[in-house]
């Protein structure tokens, strides 16, 4: 029934929300598509993995641990591979995204290694906890999956809209020279971006391994392809149009399944960038190519 | 007393040259104005004091302090603020946010203190403080630039073209606010086509030609010289 599909889909677009959350604040800052982000997802996911279902540890410690692991997995990301290619003054922006996009082949490859090909079961207490209202069934994992996904949403946006940091990293995202007469320091400001990124990727991590019940070391690809879809009609750099942009498609996804065809399914993401960008080349909540000429 | 001195300053970008050894010296006793054609090397001599340049060669020494090759977020933290070319304003944050990034580099209590006065000397900030800085006209933007390079509270302003693009009135209140900030004892480096409305503001130029020092003299002096009218005025 309707009720039913309506609560499955906000959820999945909660999970999706907080993945593109990760995609914008990089693009944002450093106008480069991060493509490890669906990796340090997955490196986030297995951390959860471990933590609850091999040590059933309670599950804040289960967030804390994946978004712990996926924060210094960002750190190296920043250190690594991006940070030397601003060091030689690399202005090409292709450079930084091929740099990511053999990050996330080597951390697919290492997870491969280290955890092994297939599903991986994660398991937390409340994993077959539900009741029933007015005859839908409400998992408690979905209801964790979407307050907590709100609370990200909102945590984040209150950073980058409220506080002095996030004033500077919207300075470092406009114009990162002007930000550095100003005072700031812009590999701090890039690396505070890629960690914080990051660390929500993590806690997305676990909201998929809740889920799902389970995890695998190729789940990063297509989450990976989700989020950039969804930056991509939502409006890339903004953080209205990541949440929204991910509702709509958790949403789409869950209703095309259950009225239509399951086989559409992965197709949803692809009718509505194309929709989108048909109406508004920019994005849903991008900002117009006039008003960026300024 | 002497702020900045530069010393035989060399820089460019990648295979351009645009510095050939420039030297200048800044003190708070008069404006100092540097002068010259497009592309003689202006912008990049105050991308070099400011940090956004390295030089190759040469010293670059804020009282005292050698300053050649630090950071452009430490060069603030020193006491010397921009106003860049084109003015360099934040167009996607409101007017009351780029003042406040002005202020990024302090930690002291009086910020909002020094907003309200920047909003008594430029009260049409004041009425568009809640706006985005990319609604503003470009008289208003210059001075958006201006109020948020004095939010640090430089003892060092160092201005590039400040009246580029804007009518004569407009361009006027520009050089009569970059009086009254020397007036109130900061020192300034002013980088100008305008000339005449330069040096009649100004105790002392240079002349900038192809990245190297042609000329420099009293601001008096260079107004009534025969190369300097036949070139610029
Ligand atoms: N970002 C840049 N990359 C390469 N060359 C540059 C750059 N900026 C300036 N130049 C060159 O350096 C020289 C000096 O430029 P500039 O300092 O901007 O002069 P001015 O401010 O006096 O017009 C010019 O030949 C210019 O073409
Ligand atoms: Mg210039």
């Amino acid at each position: 029934m309707l009720a039913q599909q309506l609560i499955n889909g906000i959820t999945l677009g909660g999970i999706y929300a907080v993945v593109a959350l990760g995609y914008t604040m990089v693009f944002g800052v450093l106008d480069i598509i991060n493509m490890a982000h669906g990796e340090v997802v997955m490196f986030g996911a297995f951390a959860g993995m471990l933590l609850a279902s091999g040590l059933g540890a309670p599950l804040w410690a289960v967030f804390a641990g994946a978004v712990i692991a996926a924060g210094a997995l960002g750190y190296l990301l920043e250190l690594l591979s991006l940070r030397p290619l601003r060091r030689r003054r690399v202005t090409a922006k292709l450079a930084p995204l091929i740099s990511t996009i053999g990050v996330s082949i080597l951390l697919e490859n290492v997870a491969l290694k280290l955890f092994g090909p297939g599903n991986h079961p994660f398991k937390t207490p409340l994993s077959d906890m539900k009741f029933s209202l007015a005859g839908v069934d409400i998992y408690l994992v979905q209801m964790v999956i979407l307050g907590i996904s709100l609370m990200l949403a909102a945590a984040l946006y209150l950073w980058l809209y409220r506080t002095k940091e996030g004033l500077s990293l919207r300075a470092v995202a406009e114009d990162s020279e002007i930000a550095s007469i100003l005072g700031v320091n812009i590999d701090r400001a890039i690396t505070i971006t890629v960690v914080t990124a990051s660390m929500a990727g993590g806690a997305a991590g676990v909201l998929i391994g809740m889920a799902y019940s389970n995890v695998s070391t190729q789940m990063g690809v297509s989450i990976g392809l989700k989020g950039l879809a969804i930056i991509i009609f939502g409006g890339m750099g903004s953080v209205g149009g990541a949440v929204a942009g991910g509702l709509i498609l958790g949403l789409a996804e869950t209703l095309i399944a259950a009225y239509w065809d399951s086989g559409y399914r992965d197709a949803a993401a692809f009718f509505i960038i194309t929709l989108v960008l048909l109406v508004r080349p920019q994005g849903l909540f991008g900002r117009d190519a006039a008003a960026m000429r300024h | 007393m002497v702020e900045l001195t530069a010393d035989g300053v060399e820089a460019g970008y990648g295979h351009v040259q645009a510095l050939r050894g420039v030297s200048v010296s800044v003190s708070t006793h008069g404006i100092v104005s540097v002068l010259g054609a497009n592309g003689a090397g202006k912008t990049t001599l105050l991308k070099a004091i400011a940090g956004l340049v390295e030089p190759s060669s040469g010293k670059i020494l804020y009282r005292g302090i050698d300053i050649t090759k630090e950071r452009p977020d430490r060069i603030v933290r020193h006491g010397i603020a921009l106003v860049p070319e084109g003015r360099g304003i934040l167009t996607r944050m409101t007017v009351l946010d780029n003042l406040r990034m002005g202020a990024y580099c302090r930690s002291d209590g009086n910020i909002n203190g020094d907003i309200e006065e920047m909003f008594n000397r430029f009260p049409i900030l004041r009425e568009r403080q809640g706006r985005y800085a990319g609604t503003l006209s470009g008289g208003q933007r210059q001075m958006l630039s201006i109020a948020r390079a004095l939010m640090s509270r430089p003892s060092l302003l160092l201005l590039d073209e400040p009246s580029m693009g804007l009518a004569p009135k407009a361009a006027s209140a520009v050089f009569a606010m970059i009086c009254e900030i020397h007036a109130r004892g900061t020192a300034v480096l002013l980088v100008e086509q305008n000339a005449v409305q330069a040096l009649k503001i100004s105790a002392y130029a240079y002349v900038l030609e192809s990245g190297a020092g042609v000329l420099q003299g009293s601001a008096e002096d260079l107004l009534k010289d025969r190369a300097i009218q036949k070139s610029y005025l």
